[in-house]
C-alpha cells in the first residue's frame, strides 16, 4: 500500500520564524531572538531551526568567516522555496478559518 | 546534534566577545550565564527529542521505557514515605500523627530515595531492552534527577526541615547545620576559616561537600544500572536483589565513608565524593564487558 503524503505542519514558533526570515530576509540565532520580542527564546530557537532544516522549510550555512579573531562562525538560516509556500498556505488556511486573522 | 548545539555556542561565543569588546562588564557576565543555560537547555531538548522519537517509533522500548518510568514512581514514593517516616517515627514524645509535619519531612527523604528508584527502574525496567534510545531516555532522566536533588538538598530539605522543627517545638529557634541552603553553608565554613584558619570546620564542610556529592548520585547509579543491565538479560529474578544490594551498598558506603570524614581520618571532600568514585570506577571496569555482552560476543 503506497505511503500517503503527510501535510507539512507548521507550528507557532515555526510560522514566527518563517514570517521573520521573509521580513529579514537572512538571519542568525540571537537575531531571531531579538526580532521576534519575546516570542522564541534563546534556549529553544536552535532546536526548532533545526526542526525545521529536517522539514526542508529552511535553509542554512555558516558565514565566511568570524567577523572578529576568536568567535566561531555563526550560521546563517534563510527560508526554503517550500517553507515560503508552506506560510503562505498555512497563512491564507489561517485567514479562511479565522477571519480576524491578519488584520 | 551539531546543527543544534554548534549555532548556540557560536551565538553564545560571539555575544560575550562582542559585550567584552564593549567593555560591558555586567553585561558580559549575564550573557555568559544566559548562554550557559540555553546550552544545557538545547542539550536537554535534543535528549527529549530523541525519547519522544523512541516512544513514538519503537514499541519495545516505550514498553521498557513506560515500564520503568511505573516502577521509578512506585519506588521513588515508597522509599520517600519510609525515610520520612523513620525521623518522624522516632519522636521520643508520642505524638498524634500530624499530616503536615510528616509532608514536612518529604524533601530530606527524596534525595536518598531518587537514586534507589532510578537504580530500581532501570534494573528491573530496562532489563534485556537496553538501546541506544534507552540509553538516553535513562541518562536524560537521571539529569533531571539529579538537577531535583541539587536544589532540593541545596534549598527545599533545609527550609522545609526548619519549618518543621519550627512546627513541632511550637516556636522559632535557630537553624542548625542541616537547616542552612548550600550557599549559607559555605559562607559559614569561610566565616569560622576566617575567624580561626586553622579550625578544619570539618563538620560542616562533610555536610557541604555531601550535599554536592548526592546531587551527582542518581547519574552515577544510573550509569552503573545501566553497565548492570548489559550483563544481566531479562533475568529479573537476580535483578530484584542486585536493587537492593546496589542501593544499601552505596548507602552503607556513603554513611562509613562519611564517618571517616567526621572523624578527621579522610579529607571533607574525598569522605563526600568517595561513594560516587567507587561505583564510577566499578562502572568504568565494568563497561567493556557490558559491551562485548550486549554485542553478543560473550555468550
Amino acid at each position: 500500500m503506497p505511503r500517503k503524503a503527510r501535510v507539512p505542519t507548521l507550528s507557532r514558533k515555526e510560522s514566527l520564524i518563517l514570517e521573520l526570515l521573509v521580513e529579514h530576509e537572512q538571519l542568525y540565532g540571537l537575531e531571531f531572538v531579538a526580532a521576534s520580542r519575546r516570542g522564541l527564546k534563546r534556549g529553544t530557537v536552535y532546536v526548532t531551526l533545526g526542526r525545521m532544516e529536517d522539514k526542508g522549510f529552511i535553509t542554512s550555512w555558516l558565514e565566511d568567516a568570524p567577523p572578529r579573531a576568536g568567535g566561531l562562525p555563526r550560521r546563517i538560516y534563510r527560508a526554503t522555496p517550500l517553507g515560503r509556500r508552506v506560510l503562505s498556505a498555512w497563512t491564507e488556511m489561517a485567514r479562511q478559518l479565522v477571519p480576524q486573522f491578519g488584520r | 546534534m551539531e546543527r543544534r548545539v554548534e549555532p548556540t555556542l557560536a551565538d553564545w561565543q560571539n555575544e560575550y566577545l562582542d559585550s567584552v569588546r564593549q567593555g560591558r562588564y555586567w553585561t558580559s557576565h549575564w550573557i555568559q550565564f544566559a548562554g550557559m543555560l540555553a546550552v544545557l537547555k538545547v542539550v536537554a531538548l535534543i535528549a527529549l527529542e530523541q525519547s519522544a522519537y523512541a516512544l513514538a517509533h519503537d514499541p519495545d522500548s516505550r514498553w521498557a521505557l513506560a515500564k520503568a518510568t511505573m516502577i521509578f514512581g512506585a519506588v521513588t514514593g515508597t522509599a520517600t514515605a519510609v525515610l520520612a517516616w523513620i525521623p518522624f517515627n522516632a519522636m521520643p514524645v508520642a505524638r498524634p500523627i500530624d499530616l503536615q509535619e510528616l509532608l514536612l519531612l518529604i524533601p530530606q527523604a527524596f534525595p536518598v530515595a531518587i537514586p534507589i528508584g532510578l537504580t530500581a527502574a532501570i534494573l528491573l525496567g530496562l532489563a534485556g531492552r537496553v538501546s541506544t534510545r534507552t540509553i538516553v531516555a535513562a541518562l536524560t532522566g537521571a539529569v533531571i534527577c539529579s538537577m531535583m536533588s541539587f536544589l532540593t538538598l541545596g534549598w527545599l530539605a533545609p527550609s522545609s526541615n526548619q519549618a518543621y522543627r519550627t512546627q513541632v517545638i511550637g516556636h522559632e529557634i535557630a537553624r542548625g547545620d542541616n537547616e542552612l541552603t548550600l550557599g549559607e553553608l559555605g559562607t559559614r565554613i569561610e566565616q569560622i576559616r576566617a575567624f580561626d584558619p586553622s579550625a578544619p570546620a570539618r563538620r560542616l564542610s562533610v555536610l557541604y561537600h555531601t550535599r554536592w556529592a548526592l546531587s551527582v548520585t542518581p547519574l552515577v547509579l544510573a550509569m552503573f544500572a545501566l553497565v548492570l543491565t548489559g550483563r544481566s538479560g531479562r533475568t529479573t529474578m537476580l535483578n530484584l536483589p542486585a536493587t537492593l544490594l546496589v542501593s544499601s551498598g552505596f548507602a552503607l558506603l556513603l554513611v562509613w565513608t562519611n564517618n571517616f570524614a567526621f572523624r578527621g581520618s579522610v579529607p571533607p571532600l574525598l569522605g563526600a565524593w568517595l561513594p560516587n568514585l567507587t561505583f564510577a570506577t566499578v562502572t568504568a571496569a565494568l563497561m567493556p564487558w557490558s559491551l562485548r555482552h550486549r554485542a553478543g560476543i560473550v555468550g
